[in-house]
């Protein structure tokens, strides 16, 4: 078995992370935005935009996540399973699930108190 | 397995090693570059600016210790506390820890060295240089006082006319090039020098503390430099990027400023936490308890801490919702370290702790940083930091973070790996005073500052009224100072009778501790390369320390008679190929003087000097880069068992790509703060971007610039191609065509300048102007480096240096110069296209 290749190793072991990275930098830099040029009360669906943003933002990096966490969870390892690749599986997973918590926790402010002032 | 040197070794064979590794007599002993000896410089001047910086906090805290006292000033007192912090977080914090893996790192990951150690010690010079002068400063009436955060307006040039500022600014800029240093030879060390078989399940957690901590300097240090640039240009060229009047805003610099600085405490916090896990299984005598979710606690606490800078901005007016985002990140940022220190208990449960002075340091850590922790939580509380924001309360938060955080564990690190330097461990009994006092009196000088600060004591003031309630608590926080004091002196007392620097003869394994670090060392490191299977190879591995010592594993010789380690492959630690290191020269240490005096000299305004420093610094970069490269000097080497191993390696292979792959990520977050804080800039002037008077250059010139920066990197990949092909049988074709594709570099990023100086942009009259020359001075920087190196590499070509096989000056060369270019041809898309998007014309 031929060293893995790295990048991709580390892409996949960190994915979560990546995507929590990418969507807490979206929803405060769309929070900033829209707050910045005063459009807090604009409504996009019926629902305000702050939430609006922030949702869609949350729903997409959460399918993201699943979607890894479902690959790690289905290669999870096996006993008798050679030690290094049962370590990139269950890091993984790991490291996606903590991302959905993080994920989570962070769209919660925009449940309660989605404005500007 | 079979050893792959079964046999006994020849008799010289230890004495060519120590011919080879020893370093220099007498004066010469200086230009040592070893990393047990850069270490061990590290260490020690690291716990010399702690010291320093101590004494400055006892001053203050006399001052404090009576109401309206007048033993110092206040002009004096905002620069103790501008001192003390600074020389805290970026001379003592950060630099110790790196000092502590230099040391460290390369023993426990079964290498002989770190892959570069001129830049370690280079980057060792310029931190103690620039340090020393740092300090300096007091005695001058120079030393900077806004702060160690430092917030214009009040550092801009209205406020702070005088050099102290410029202190500052440019005195960090050495620590910044010394941990950014380090951090490269962190990653490389840490990915490619481990022993074969250390796959990434079994490193050891300090190294997983420290390769996050180097990922994480690499992304948050470039936030600082920008904002430390943006600060200089304002004070000296009046460039408005804070001036609110002219489109700046003085919040630029506080999200510049806290981006970096809040992962800066990770940055410190995670290599003690990674330290603790070494000392933890040892004392216990088991291995630690949950290795994986540990190695997730440091991956999600290195993002997460990314996610909570405006955490220090809660007061500043940020829309609530922003505000929101970052409380909760701030929360959840404590679940990894809470499940850390799990770890650690269940490691402490499923062993038999011996409490030795290590473990007496571990449990006051834990103690104290948990105490730090919980009031964290409390001032994430959007509403409570409203209340106790620069107050004393979030001065006992910070010191218990830091001091249980940081420094508790780092002093037991001191008592656990002092029998690696040391021909004596230091003594168990004044180990626990200074334990016992220095526990005592942490508590004893900052649990009352909770109280003080909900009594509404504020931050920074250099006396206080009698008859508010504050005075018996400021004098018991005196009290504590002085104990913790007392313990550190303790503590320097026990060096002093007990450490006796031996790299020969150390103590050995007093602990029985488990990691490779603990294998009999000589200046060699260890004796022979060994192939781990296990965590904790000493205890799993029967006979290992026998056979690494017997020579019976890789590498017992040095086959290139130079300085050697093996290269292995980042994932799963399979050898690669040999190194070859450099060894002893006086370059490092002149280039850091050449920085430290170009920096110096820049402060205090004297131009001339400080471009006669700079010529010195650089010509010794260019004496020291041209012993690099040397090329494949034997064919490929059995180092054991029939493992046949190249001694050179070019292109994504090399450790040398690496680290060229480290410094563009560098570069390219310096960027992208410059890029990001043009946004911000915008956001701030919804009507004037560009503002009224300014017009945009026509379309066109930065189309010709374009070109000519791509024209430049097609000329570099036509040399590649040519000396790949020709080998050196060529003539100068491929200098000149190098010496080209420079001065076409040069001038696309001057006509940029060209073009936007004829259309009337002038820098200092708004932030637009400002920013739009900014991102060209960024790109200047990098040209000017890129000129350098590609003169250098035609140099290296014109004299045989170069050629088909030995190309790894031109291939590193190559792959940041293309950088150069495409981040260049961004930054022309940036300035000429996003205000045209917006409609202007």
């Amino acid at each position: 078995m031929s060293e893995p290749r790295f990048i991709p190793t580390v892409a996949y072991l960190l994915g979560g992370m990546i995507v929590w990275a990418g969507a807490f930098a979206g929803a405060y830099a769309v929070t900033a935005l829209v707050c910045a040029r005063r459009l807090g009360d604009a409504a996009v669906l019926g629902i305000g935009v702050l939430p609006f943003s922030v949702g869609l933002i949350t729903i997409v990096a959460l399918i993201a996540t699943a979607i890894i966490a479902a690959v790690a969870y289905r290669r999870w390892p096996k006993p008798g399973d050679p030690d290094l690749p049962s370590f990139v599986q269950s890091m993984a997973l790991f490291v996606a699930l903590m991302a959905v918590l993080g994920i989570v926790w962070n769209a919660v402010p925009a449940l309660f108190f989605a404005t500007c002032a | 397995m079979s050893l792959p040197n079964p046999a006994p070794r020849p008799d010289d064979e230890v004495d060519r090693l120590e011919a080879i590794w020893d370093p220099p007599k007498g004066w010469r002993f200086l230009s040592v570059v070893s990393n047990t000896y850069i270490g061990l410089f590290y260490i020690g001047a690291g716990i010399l600016f702690f010291v320093l910086a101590g004494i400055l906090a006892l001053i203050m805290r006399t001052q404090l210790a009576v109401p309206d006292n007048d033993l110092v000033g206040h002009a004096l007192f905002n620069q103790l506390f501008t001192v003390h912090g600074t020389m805290m977080m970026f001379l003592f914090a950060v630099p110790i820890v790196e000092a502590v893996a230099i040391f460290l790192l390369p023993n426990m990951l079964g290498a002989r060295d770190l892959p570069f150690p001129r830049l370690s010690a280079y980057a060792f010079w310029a931190y103690f240089t620039g340090g020393l002068i740092f300090f300096s400063t007091l005695f001058f009436g120079l030393a900077p006082d806004g702060g160690w955060f430092f917030y214009p307006p009040l550092t801009s040039y209205e406020f702070s006319p005088g050099h102290n500022a410029d202190f500052y600014l440019l005195g960090i800029g050495f620590i910044e090039i010394s941990a950014l240093a380090g951090a490269i030879e962190i990653v490389v060390g840490v990915m490619r020098t481990r022993a074969p078989g250390m796959s990434l399940d079994r490193i050891p957690i300090f190294a997983w503390a420290m390769l996050v901590f180097a990922g994480m300097v690499i992304i948050a240090f470039p936030a600082l430099i920008v904002g430390t640039m943006l600060l200089e240009m304002e004070r000296a060229f009046h460039w408005p990027f804070f001036i609110a009047d002219k489109g700046g805003d003085a919040l630029l610099w506080q999200h510049l400023f806290w981006f970096f600085g809040h992962p800066e405490v990770y940055i410190i916090f995670l290599p003690a936490a990674g330290m603790v896990s070494m000392m933890v299984p040892a004392m216990a005598g088991t291995p630690l308890v949950g290795y994986r979710l540990v190695v997730l606690a440091l991956l999600a606490t290195g993002f997460f801490s990314f996610g909570l800078w405006v955490h220090h901005m809660f007061a500043t007016g940020l829309p609530k919702m922003s505000l929101g985002f970052f409380s909760a990140a701030s929360m959840a940022v404590a679940i990894p370290s809470g499940i850390q220190v799990f770890a650690w208990i269940a490691t402490i449960a499923a062993g038999k702790l011996r409490l030795t002075v290590p473990s007496l340091f571990v449990l006051g850590f834990l103690f104290i940083f948990t105490l730090g922790g919980l009031t964290g939580v409390m001032v994430a509380m959007v509403p409570y930091d409203w209340q106790v924001h620069d107050t004393y309360f979030v001065v006992a938060h910070l010191h218990y973070v830091l001091i249980g955080g940081a420094v508790f564990p780092l002093f037991g690190a001191f008592y656990f790996w002092a029998p690696l330097a040391s021909s004596r461990p230091l003594s168990e009994t004044l180990g626990r005073w200074a334990f016992g006092l220095m526990f005592v009196g942490v508590n004893v000088a900052f649990f009352p500052m909770h109280i003080t600060g909900l009594l509404g004591m504020p931050r920074r003031v250099y006396t206080y009224p009698a008859g508010l309630g504050w005075d018996d608590l400021n004098m018991l926080s005196t009290v504590g100072a002085f104990m913790i004091a007392a313990g550190v002196a303790v503590f320097l007392l026990d060096v002093a009778r007990n450490f006796r620097p031996n790299t020969k003869a150390n103590a050995g394994n007093v602990w029985n501790a488990s990691t490779l670090e603990w294998l009999p060392t000589g200046t060699y490191s260890v004796r022979s390369v060994p192939v781990i299977t296990s965590r904790d190879p000493i205890w799993d591995q029967p006979n290992l320390v026998e056979d690494v010592t017997g020579g019976h594993y890789y590498l017992p010789g040095a086959p290139t008679g130079s300085r050697e380690t093996i290269v292995t492959s980042p994932v799963e630690a399979r050898p690669d190929y040999v190194q070859q290191i450099p060894g002893s020269s006086f370059a490092p240490m002149l280039a850091a003087f050449g920085t430290a005096g170009f920096f110096i000299a820049l402060t205090v305004k004297m131009v001339v000097l400080s471009l006669a420093f700079g010529v010195v610094g650089v010509a010794a970069m260019i004496y020291w880069a041209w012993a690099n490269d040397p090329g494949p000097t034997v064919e490929p080497t059995d180092v054991g068992g029939g493992l046949m191993l190249p001694v050179y390696m070019t292109g994504p292979k090399s450790h040398s790509w690496w680290a060229m792959i480290s410094l563009i990520l560098i570069v390219a977050m310096i960027f992208s703060s410059t890029v990001l804080s043009y946004f911000y800039l915008w956001l701030v002037n919804p009507d004037a971007w560009p503002p009224e008077n300014v017009t945009l250059p026509a379309i066109g010139w930065p189309g010709l610039t374009g070109l000519v920066y791509l024209a430049s990197s097609g000329l570099v990949v036509l040399s590649g191609v040519m000396v790949r092909r020709h080998g050196d049988h060529q003539g100068h074709v491929v200098p000149l065509l190098l010496a080209l594709a420079v001065l076409l570099l040069l001038g696309a990023s001057l006509i940029e300048v060209w073009t936007q100086y004829q259309a009337g942009l002038r820098p200092a009259a708004h932030s637009y102007g400002a920013i739009v020359y900014m991102v060209s001075v960024v790109q200047g920087q990098c040209v000017a480096v890129v000129m350098i190196m590609g003169l250098f590499t035609a140099a290296r070509h014109i004299v045989g240096k170069l050629d088909g096989v030995r190309r790894v000056t031109l291939d590193n060369t190559a792959l940041f110069w293309h950088y150069t270019v495409a981040q260049g041809i961004v930054g022309l898309l940036l300035v000429h296209l996003f205000p045209r998007l917006l409609g202007a014309e």
